[in-house]
């Protein structure tokens, strides 16, 4: 697997994992190939950073998917999506610990437009996950360092399970 | 008198849901922006819960000035070893990996503070 196979691969395992974990169950659709089509009306964008690698990731979605997966009617959709992206990117960082990647991220940057659409440009086209009626893209953007390898090493994963508590 | 308890994190969605949680449990919420905010806020809080990535103060940096105070527990989406061990050099008393389960949330906080 090239890093961006992996990267991409990862990002798909950590979407459905929060959707689920939020009560939504989602499937994923094939990379669209054409900008057509997308419906993305909100997204939040954050950054992050590494020795091997910098990149963005940006999670849009359509109202309806939205509404899916928001959790009290109180919640601006804006702060949602926020907290989603954020989420999203936690999961990922955590993800990649188990490849010895360690990264820094900022926090989301909200945007909202009509058809939200990013660069059809190979390994830039965003993943799709249809949550019943809706649908949700996440637009990963990784340079890497030439000769990058990712290499999963189980012992070196996050040691935090999510929802669990640790009491020092 | 219900115990008070400080949300400190820089997401509403987030402030709202534990503000939820911890109401149901019987608890009052004090809620907190930032590091900055929760520093002031602080004051007749019987503990607090805080995020990690804040602007302006992050959830490390409010632990080392406010654990001599309070109990903290740091509700965050990391999960990495080595910032955990520093959230609980800098005086933490837990951790919790978002998105959290209301339960799991409360008997942590049951745990501390009763």
């Amino acid at each position: 697997m090239t890093p961006h196979e992996t990267f991409a691969a990862l990002l798909s395992e950590c979407g459905r994992a929060l959707f689920e974990a939020y009560g939504v169950s989602s499937t994923e659709a094939s990379r669209p190939a054409r900008v057509e089509g997308l419906d993305a009306r909100v997204a939040a964008i954050i950054g992050f950073t590494g020795d091997s690698l910098r990149g963005s990731l940006m999670l849009g979605m359509n109202p309806e998917a939205l509404e899916a997966s928001r959790q009290t009617e109180r919640d601006r959709p804006q702060d949602w999506i926020a907290e989603l992206t954020n989420q999203l990117v936690g999961r990922f960082k955590n993800r990649l610990a188990a490849y010895d990647v360690d990264i820094v991220i900022t926090t989301p940057l909200v945007i909202r437009g009509e058809r939200l659409s990013p660069v059809m440009d190979g390994d830039a086209a965003p993943l799709v996950w249809t949550l019943g009626e809706g649908r949700a893209y996440g637009w990963l953007d990784v340079e890497v360092q030439p000769g990058l390898e990712l290499v999963e090493r189980p012992g070196a994963a996050a040691v935090a399970a999510e929802g669990e508590a640790l009491l020092f | 008198m219900n115990k008070r308890i400080l949300v400190v994190d820089d997401s509403p969605s987030v402030r709202q849901q534990v503000a939820m949680c911890l109401e149901q449990g019987g608890y009052q919420v004090v809620e907190a922006n930032d590091g900055v905010e929760g520093l002031e806020r602080l004051g007749g809080c019987a503990m607090a819960i805080c995020d990690v990535n804040m602007p302006r103060m992050g959830g490390i940096e409010f632990a080392e000035k406010a654990a001599g105070a309070v109990p903290i527990v740091m509700l965050t989406t990391e999960g990495r070893a080595e910032l955990i061990a520093k959230a609980r050099a800098a005086g933490a008393k837990g951790w919790m990996v978002k998105p959290f389960k209301p339960e799991q949330l409360l008997s942590a906080v049951k745990k501390i503070v009763g």
